[in-house]
């Protein structure tokens, strides 16, 4: 068994490609993870060139256009363990072929990497309604995220283009990424601090006139709790203020 | 500010009009904040399931008129409340820019008397844009028998409206709204198609983008399955709507014996949204689904029900049917057939090609072929036991979907 050790990023699976085509092999596994040998398996590091990456990056073009591009390295975002061996052996089938092959269904690796970009689109698509901005003091938005992709780029510019001239932070705390808006660019850094955010003094009136009106637009005779769990899977309710918990205790009825 | 006590009545008293979808338009938040996205979006769900897009208020719970099925009829004995219209306006800035809504979907009861109701309404909306400089998703409620000056005013401003037609029938409004009458409701619904048409004909995208809905109530009257279904289709045709919606009566503290006493079963909704969901989207027509039966089959799909009833148009064959003869079949849905089309040009598919591309062959395997091998049933009433049986543990899940806006439509679309 060959196993590729690659960083999860393009240059890294356009260099893993180089090598196999060289050696004329084909890996079974190419991971970015840690990987525990077996006595009968072969780790190789693979080296990572930029002139080589471009090479392989120009083949790739070339077999399948742009496009082909733009699907296979979409995958990188995702959480599944698999990503990498996944969009490799596309790529490669691809550069055989000398053809974009990533419609060809009946091939397993074509829709595995089909359904890796699909969720990734769709977890983006639900951030993009399930993220809330709470507002700091100094008037910056604040906003944090736990998906299980790496998404924060492909849903900031949505926030961008939508809030004009506004200042945000989102925070992917699962990945220590902020990624920050000025009102005209964005910029995603690394962080490992805890940010330290203070309300705005009116932060608190909304979020609680917020849980007020979702409490109250439930149709209580059609309670169906099940299907609000598949439309919204628990896992993203600790960042949303309609699940955190009420601080009012008046109710009125 | 509006207060947590008006919210409370407020939203109490708009939550049972279904429509809260944000889809349709698409607009960019030049010179202003907001903007709109052509596919909508969900930003919270609710306990009962259902989606939270827009901000759905009413300006004023405080009607005039008696209609027996709503919770805000005059006679009803509870709680009532008005806000302003700037009211309305900073508390939607307020939670979009928090991003817990696409926009405000705005209605009113006839408060006072319909114009002036439907004045405070216009003048939310004008100021909402102009003041507000808001870009964002607004669906205004029409009142009927408004002014229609008013009317096509507010039409230059929101992305949608829609009026109501409540009951299914002419009788049934009679009967359980007797101040309202189907020339009152659709009159403006074709005053507001027409000015569509001409807006759309001199490219003048900025009228209602995202067209006209409508909703009615089912199972408050008798109507049967196939004259709603008709129905939609007429509306659909005639005032070229954007979406029919269906909403399943709840009893709201009505004490009269016009109405039942229960709520509708949701499954009879579930039913109604897939056939109108074969009306716009699979090119079917009322014929083909209701044929000449009163009412859906509670047990079948109404797309499996149709092929039942024209088992001669099957099985076909996967790897020669066009799309539009596909997306026919049970258990092949938009993106399945998107699928199939593509991977067929690269050889041909078989029924294990299928299974991987997640094609629901419990239902296909019956209407199709792979490479001329049939894989289904041949006797008409065991592909009709299996596919109800099938149907059971399904129904609730697709419930769950269908109660949902458009993106989780599309989603289920794959599967109708
Ligand atoms: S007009 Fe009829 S349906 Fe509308 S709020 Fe008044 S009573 Fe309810």
């Amino acid at each position: 068994m060959i196993v590729y050790k690659t960083p999860p990023t393009k240059q890294g699976i356009l260099c893993a490609l180089f090598e196999s085509f060289t050696q004329k092999e084909v890996p079974n596994v190419v991971t970015s993870s840690d990987f525990q040998p077996t006595f009968d398996c072969v780790v190789k590091d693979i080296k990572i060139d930029q002139k080589i990456a471009d090479r392989v990056e120009k083949g790739l073009i070339k077999s399948g256009g742009i496009s082909l591009l733009s699907t296979l390295f979409y995958a990188l975002r995702s959480n599944d363990g698999l990503k990498e061996t996944t969009i490799f052996s596309v790529a490669h089938k691809c550069l055989v072929a000398r053809k974009n092959l990533v419609t060809n269904y009946k091939d397993p690796d074509m829709i595995n990497l089909y359904e890796i970009n699909s969720r990734i689109a769709n977890e983006a698509h639900r951030l993009k309604g399930f993220l809330r901005f709470e507002k700091t003091a100094p008037g910056v938005w604040y906003a944090r995220i736990s998906p299980d992709n790496d998404i924060i780029d492909l849903i900031a510019p949505h926030f961008k283009s939508r809030f004009p001239n506004e200042r945000f932070l989102i925070h992917d705390l699962k990945r220590n990424l902020v990624c920050m808006c000025d009102g005209r660019s964005l910029k995603t850094i690394k962080t490992d601090q805890a940010l330290l955010v203070c309300l705005h003094q009116d932060e608190h009136n909304f979020q609680s006139l917020w849980q007020t009106y979702f409490d109250h637009v439930t149709i209580k005779e059609r309670f169906n709790p099940k299907l609000q769990d598949t439309s919204l899977p628990k896992r993203y309710r600790k960042n949303m203020v309609e699940f955190a918990p009420r601080q009012d205790t008046l109710e009125f009825n | 500010m509006l207060d947590a006590k008006r919210l409370t009545i407020l939203t109490e008293s708009a939550k049972y009009d279904v429509s809260c979808s944000s889809s349709g338009s698409s607009r960019s938040s030049r010179g202003g904040i907001g903007n709109t996205y052509a596919a909508g979006i969900c930003h919270s769900f609710t306990q009962d399931g259902r989606c939270i897009s827009l901000l759905k208020i009413l300006l004023s719970n405080q009607c005039v008129y008696d209609c027996l099925y709503c919770v805000n009829r005059r006679s009803n004995d509870v709680p009532r409340a008005t806000a302003t219209p700037d009211e309305i306006c900073q508390l939607v800035m307020e939670f979009y820019k928090r991003n817990y809504i696409e926009g405000l979907f705005l209605s009113s009861a006839v408060f006072k008397n319909a114009d002036y109701t439907m004045e405070l309404l216009l003048e939310t909306v004008v100021r909402l844009r102009k003041l507000y400089g808001f870009r964002g998703y607004i669906h205004l409620k029409g009142i009927p028998g408004a002014d229609s000056l008013l009317l096509n005013r507010a039409a230059h401003y929101a992305d949608r409206m829609s009026f109501n037609i409540e009951l299914p029938s002419e009788k049934s409004l009679k009967l359980l709204a007797p101040q309202k009458s189907k020339k009152a409701i659709l009159a403006p619904m074709g005053a507001m198609a027409e000015e569509y048409k001409i807006a759309r004909q001199e490219k003048n995208k900025a009228v209602l983008p995202a067209g006209q809905t409508t909703q009615m109530i089912v199972g408050a009257s008798s109507e049967t399955d196939g004259q709603i279904i008709r129905l939609s289709q007429a509306l659909y045709d005639r005032y070229s709507l954007k979406r029919v919606y269906y909403s399943s009566y709840v009893p709201a503290n009505n004490q009269t014996s016009l109405l039942p006493t229960t709520p509708v079963g949701l499954l009879r909704e579930h039913r109604l949204y897939q056939a109108d969901w074969l009306l716009r989207f699979y090119g079917f027509s009322a014929e083909e689904i209701i044929g000449s039966e009163q009412n859906l089959d509670p047990a079948l799909d109404p797309k499996c029900a149709w092929a039942l009833r024209n088992m001669g148009l099957f099985p076909v064959e996967v790897n020669t049917a066009p799309p539009e003869v596909l997306l026919r079949v049970p258990g092949i849905g938009f993106k399945s057939a998107s699928k199939i089309c593509h991977a067929r040009r690269f050889s041909k598919l078989d029924f294990d090609d299928l299974k991987k591309m997640r094609v629901v062959l419990k239902r296909a395997m019956h209407f199709i072929t792979c490479g001329g091998k049939f894989y289904g049933q041949e006797s008409l009433p065991a592909v009709r036991t299996l596919l109800t049986l099938n149907e059971m543990p399904n129904t609730m899940e697709q419930l769950s979907m269908f109660s949902s806006p458009d993106i989780n439509l599309s989603v289920l679309g794959g599967e109708l």
